[in-house]
């Protein structure tokens, strides 16, 4: 079983690894600004969504509640202790840098555009830390976690919708882009499509993540004690 | 090895029984088997009319250029016959089974809030009366169950039928929605000890993921029924796209119920046949994770797919994209639990019981119906068969080969426990026999009537080739259903009086229902075995083989979250969902597709303030809450007074900036920023009135002295107007603080 449990880390990490890679090997290829918002889309619900939980689950799962004293790792544990926290903060991110100001900003300043990617990241890996992070004590009971998880997909789609029905041109077009000039992918079609990726395979990322809390709920023995102490208060 | 009973199922029935009798103890009761079997019964009666409706819809179609009905006869049947069925007939069966079964099965003596049951029954009769009282009054609605706007709108329906038709349904919403509300505080809060979540029945585990279904589903068509009514009787121009609105919009909304609708219909239907497969093939189900795992996904999914009813309105490519792949997705979870049924029933040792013979159908039919709805997910399939027979043949596949195939499994499975008496096995078969073949003839043909090209909705057709003959079979086989009908009546009048007694247990099945006497007595169970595994009956019988081979010995009963926690929390994620929809429906107009008109200017400073009394309400309403704890009386009273306070200031300066408004002609039919900007202010100040009522009450009982669990009343109403505010600040920074920057 615990060979099982190995092999299943190590291709968490190796997706992890090579998704990361997809997102952040991508915009070198060509500045960013000569990409498609929906392709700026696909890396931010990657680094958001996809990665951090991938890497978190690669893990190995440790029993300690986290006790550490004071300095960042105290402040640290104070939030990723508390899923109303980390669910404002993953959210959040979510929403904030896909208001058109910043969005736009991110894609003119590279600088800017570098604090986003690991902004998104960290910010990812704080948000999937109650339902996938490596300390069993924070990890949020299955059916609390389905309700975080549930809750997010919503404020996730909402976010969506409003791209997606946002005014042609809030977001910034590519001025010419090489890979998709031949597509004829037009700027209002490209943001449609953008908001339709948050829309639509953004909310099957939380249902898959749903899914898996489920398995794992099943898979719990009847009658076991489920961690609940510290979570449950604080939400 | 049986359990004693948690004192509260050990009372005195006596002083019920004297009102148990008599026609007035059944409109004034609050037991939810009683409860249940009057929404069985008044679906029964709705059922007759919408089925009269269809056959009168069937004669007319029957041979080509027909005149048996006029082009707005024909209309008003289809629209009366769609929305009877649904809010009608199939919601109301589903709950009235959930109502007499779900307590049954988790072991509890009612609902977790048996009044509130029982006004979401009365509501039915009403808002049913309501709807066919338009009849009376100039004609019924005729825009189609869905009321496609702008049709729906004044100038192109100008009788009172749509208005009718709105005001039902809102009444059928607020029932729907307060059944689930209690549905899930049920579940959650009342199961006896050792009925785990995990160990629920499958038809329990439905209801409960199809009661958040209901509670999220309902508030966006409740929000587009009221823009419509807004439209329809204060001139308001939501979905006209004449003065500037949006049919686009209603489509949006109204599908965003639409689909998990169809799912809604469909997830206690699953329960139902979840519970009968397992005990005719004498096999527990197989792979219970999966079929309760991929319900959950099949709820969550079905909130994503909405647009694809929408394929036809030119949305764009991309966005077809995506709709129609997500649409095919829920093809998986639906066929794990296809899949799961058949591997059931496979090796069983099975009973074909006129239950099990449903079931068997079911599975058959509601495949078709599926594998029919994974076409319109192909987008250019849609584009050639939306709104013709095709697509009438595919949702009666699923509604009525699915989901009422279930409930007449359910019905003679289930039969016995509500009434001491089995169903005739002989007039059940002759039952059964019937409607497949009745259901097959209508609705098989009209596949092929759509793809050779019946349009539906148009009252007759050219004498074209082959339609008068697949129309006739149809109409020849809607008459069987017809007859069969009529053979079930006969059996449930008769087996009522005559039928073989049951017992307790007729059916060997393993659920907790089934261990009561049938019909159960008042307080539902004089003892309940004990609960260690997902089949209790099984495992009482079956000692040396028990479900759960580790099971620990039944546990003592955990502290169950507080109901009126439970329902409060339910009751404002429905809110939430209702303000959400106003709140995107005001930035639609307002951001994405303005219209221009007149220019308003709202003191925002001044709004500010009043916004500040409301937030310190908020403040002022913990700091009672904090006082009864620590059991001060007075001053719990003194800042729920001030709370009260508070937010009558907040009122009276809504109030006087409307008047304002109104002044400087800003009305709600003044422009689509008036119309939007009212609505959902006004929705929101109407809550704070509901808000400030419950404190009222709070407060008088607080004086009173009259308080039972003052704490928990406090917290729930306490959440409540907590909620208020928090979405006013949402508003209040969309409609107040965005133009500033």
């Amino acid at each position: 079983m615990n060979g099982f449990f190995r092999t299943r880390r190590v291709a968490f990490l190796l997706a992890g690894l090579t998704l990361l890679g997809v997102a952040r090997l991508t915009p070198a290829l060509e500045w960013v600004e000569n990409y498609p918002f929906s392709a700026r889309m696909m890396q931010h619900l990657l680094l958001q969504l996809v990665i951090p939980p991938l890497l978190l689950l690669s893990l190995p799962l440790s029993d300690t509640t986290g006790t550490s004293k004071g300095g960042a790792n105290a402040i640290l544990d104070c939030i990723l202790k508390r899923p109303l926290a980390t669910w404002l903060l993953g959210l959040g991110s979510m929403w904030i840098w896909h208001d058109p100001v910043l969005c736009n900003a991110a894609v003119r300043s590279p600088l800017l555009h570098e604090f986003q990617f690991f902004a998104l990241l960290i910010f990812g890996a704080a948000f999937w830390w109650p339902i996938a992070g490596s300390r069993a004590g924070q990890r949020l009971p299955p059916l609390l976690g389905i309700v975080y998880l549930f809750t997010a997909c919503l404020g996730c789609t909402v976010l969506g919708i409003v791209i997606t029905f946002a005014p042609p041109g809030v977001y910034l077009a590519p001025a010419s882009s090489a890979l998709f000039g031949d597509w004829q992918f037009a700027a209002p079609v490209d943001q449609r499509a953008g908001g339709l990726l948050m829309w639509v395979p953004g909310c099957l990322i939380y249902i898959c993540g749903i899914l898996g809390l489920l398995a794992r709920w099943y898979g719990m023995p009847e009658g076991m004690k489920i961690p609940t102490a510290a979570p449950e208060r604080s939400l | 090895m049986k359990a004693t009973l948690p004192t509260p199922l050990l009372v005195d029935t006596r002083a019920h029984e004297s009102a148990e009798r008599g026609w007035f103890s059944w409109v004034a009761t609050v037991d939810h088997k009683r409860i249940g079997l009057l929404y069985l019964l008044t679906a029964l009666v709705f059922f007759a009319i919408g089925g009269v409706e269809s056959l009168l819809i069937r004669i007319q179609l029957a041979v080509p250029n027909n005149t048996f009905l006029s082009p707005g006869a024909f209309n008003q049947l289809f629209t009366m016959h769609g929305t009877t069925m649904i809010f009608l007939v199939v919601m109301p069966t589903l709950f009235g089974f959930a109502n007499y079964f779900v307590p049954l099965m988790i072991g509890a003596r009612d609902m977790a809030f048996p009044r509130l049951n029982a006004m979401s029954y009365w509501l039915l009769p009403f808002g049913g009366l309501l709807l066919h009282f338009s009849v009376l009054a100039g004609g019924a609605p005729a825009a189609g169950w869905f009321s496609t706007a702008p049709l729906s709108e004044t100038p192109y329906n100008s009788t009172q039928g749509l208005d009718y038709w709105v005001v039902a349904l809102l009444v059928l919403g607020v029932g729907s929605v307060a059944t689930a509300i209690n549905l899930i505080a049920t579940v959650l809060t009342q199961r006896a000890p050792g009925m785990s979540i995990r160990r629920l029945p499958l038809f329990v585990w439905m209801n409960l993921v199809n009661s958040f279904l209901v509670i999220l589903a309902f508030p966006p068509l409740n929000a587009a029924i009221v823009m419509l009514l807004l439209d329809r009787q204060l001139n308001a121009a939501y979905f006209f796209p004449a003065h500037g609105g949006s049919a686009i919009l209603w489509q949006h909304f109204f599908w965003a119920f639409g689909h998990p609708e169809v799912y809604i219909m469909a997830l206690p239907a699953f329960g139902m046949i979840s519970e009968v497969i397992p005990v005719f093939s004498r096999k527990p189900i197989f792979g219970y994770e999966f079929v309760a795992a991929s319900t959950v996904a099949i709820g969550l999914l079905s909130f994503g797919v909405w647009a694809h009813h929408m394929f036809a309105i030119g949305m764009g490519n991309e966005s077809v994209l995506f709709f129609a792949g997500s649409s095919m997705l829920i093809a998986i979870p639906t066929g794990v639990k296809i899949f799961n049924w058949t591997a059931t029933m496979w090796g069983g040792s099975i009973r074909f019981t006129t239950a099990m013979l449903f079931a068997t159908a079911f599975l058959i039919q509601f495949v078709i119906g599926g594998l029919s709805g994974i076409t319109f997910a192909a987008a250019p399939i849609d584009w050639q068969v939306t709104d013709s027979y095709y697509l009438v043949a595919h949702f009666h596949y699923v509604l009525f080969g699915g989901s009422m195939f279930g409930v007449f499994a359910a019905l003679y499975y289930w039969f016995p426990k509500m009434s001491g008496r089995l169903l005739s096995e002989k007039w059940g078969r002759v039952h059964f026999w019937l409607t497949v073949i009745g259901f097959n003839l209508t609705f098989f043909v009209q596949h092929f009537l759509g793809l050779i090209g019946m349009p539906r909705r148009v009252y007759t057709y050219p004498n074209l080739p082959y339609w008068a003959l697949w129309n006739m079979l149809s109409t020849i086989g809607a008459f069987t259903l017809g007859v069969s009908v009529a053979v079930l009546l006969c059996n449930i009048f008769w087996s009522r009086r005559r039928g073989a007694m049951a017992g307790d247990n007729p059916w060997r099945a393993w659920t907790l229902e089934w261990a009561t006497s049938s019909p159960p007595p008042l307080e539902n169970f004089k003892r309940l075995p004990p609960v260690r595994g997902r089949r209790p009956l099984w495992d009482l019988a079956h000692p040396e083989n028990p479900d759960e081979k580790s099971a620990a010995p039944v546990s003592p009963p955990e502290k169950a979250a507080d109901k009126n926690l439970v329902g409060m929390l339910s009751f404002i994620a429905s809110e939430a969902t209702f303000f959400l929809m106003l709140i995107l429906a005001y930035l639609f107009y307002n951001v994405v597709a303005p219209f221009g008109g007149k220019a308003v200017v709202l003191d925002v400073q001044k709004t500010g303030i009043y916004t500040l009394c409301l937030l310190a309400s908020s403040v002022t309403l913990w700091r009672a809450e904090k006082s009864l704890q620590r059991g001060r009386e007075g001053s719990f009273k003194r800042w729920l007074a001030g709370t009260i306070a508070l937010g009558g200031i907040f009122l009276i300066g809504q109030g006087l900036e409307y008047a304002h408004l109104w002044q400087t002609g800003v009305k709600m039919n003044t422009s689509l920023y008036s119309t939007s900007f009212f609505t959902l202010t006004g929705f929101h100040g109407l809550h704070v009135c509901v808000g400030l009522l419950a404190l009222l009450i709070l407060l008088r009982l607080a004086m009173m002295k009259d308080f039972r669990k003052p704490a928990e009343a406090v917290a729930s109403i306490g959440l409540y107007w907590h909620f208020v505010d928090v979405v006013w600040i949402v508003v209040f920074s969309i409609v107040y603080l965005r133009p500033l920057l």
